[in-house]
């Protein structure tokens, strides 16, 4: 049986479960809503869902927890791209369904911060994780993830208060 | 920062509705399949290809030796169908034999 056959077969086990499309396309707006709240870019967030759907379809081993595993591929892909110089450009777009008068401000000040900044306030205040949920998904210790969301808190307040 | 005015908690707030594009979505559902896959297909046309034309340099029609040809007319010595004996003028090659 060659790979290609295999992905598009569900194939269920003890240790988790093989990805189709199937398992991947529900998910498909929250991995958006992830990346984006990352990286503040429409363009940019579509690119890195589309990345990660990707690779999560070419992953061969059984997943236990699709969604966390997935919205872990999504993180660490928005960091990644956030790290790269070329993405740091003022995103003024407004995504479809954003409500918020001062979006483009808070967007205009995120982008200010650091990547690890950015990251770690979205997946603060947007995912709602723990510091324990926010240390195992960045692999850094819990205090590392307290002292950085203090100082990525104090660094939004001060570019915000310009 | 005011917890109930909190920019970052509106801003973040606002993006849970937000959905993909119907854009970005046609283009996910059109390649389900990997990088690999993208890759590999011209990769294995352009084998395919030189695999043809190595075959074609071997055992294709530019190996037929060319009529009046030295090797053609060994080849038809060889099988009996030239006249044995000395021939004035070689109607194929038009060389003396």
């Amino acid at each position: 049986m060659t790979m290609a056959v295999r992905r598009w077969l569900k194939v269920t086990s003890s240790e988790g479960v093989k990805l189709t499309p199937d398992d991947v396309w529900p998910l498909r707006h929250q991995a958006f809503r992830t990346a984006l709240a990352i990286v503040g870019q429409r363009e940019l967030a579509e690119d890195i869902v589309q990345d990660v759907f990707v690779k999560a379809l070419d992953h061969g081993e059984p997943v236990r927890h699709v969604e966390a595993w997935l919205r872990t591929l999504v993180v660490r892909a928005s960091l990644n791209s956030l790290r790269r110089p070329t993405s740091q450009t003022l995103a003024t777009d407004v995504p479809d369904g954003e409500t918020f008068e001062d979006a483009i401000l808070v967007r205009a000040a995120l982008e200010k911060l650091s990547p690890e900044s950015r990251t770690i306030l979205a997946l603060a205040y947007f995912e709602s994780l723990s510091h324990r949920e926010i240390a195992e998904l960045l692999d850094i210790p819990e205090g590392t993830v307290a002292s950085r969301l203090h100082t990525a808190r104090a660094a939004f307040q001060k570019e915000w208060n310009r | 920062m005011n917890p109930t005015h909190d920019p970052l908690i509106e801003y973040f707030d606002s993006l849970r509705e937000v959905r993909l594009s119907p854009v970005a979505e046609a283009r996910l559902k059109e390649r389900p399949v990997g990088r690999f896959a993208l890759v590999a297909t011209p990769v294995a046309a352009m084998a395919l290809t030189y695999a043809f034309l190595l075959w074609c340099a071997n055992f294709g029609p530019t190996n037929v030796p060319d009529v009046g040809s030295p090797m053609l007319e060994q080849q038809m010595a060889a099988a009996g169908l030239l006249p044995e004996g000395p021939v004035e003028t070689s109607t194929l090659s038009g060389r003396g034999v």
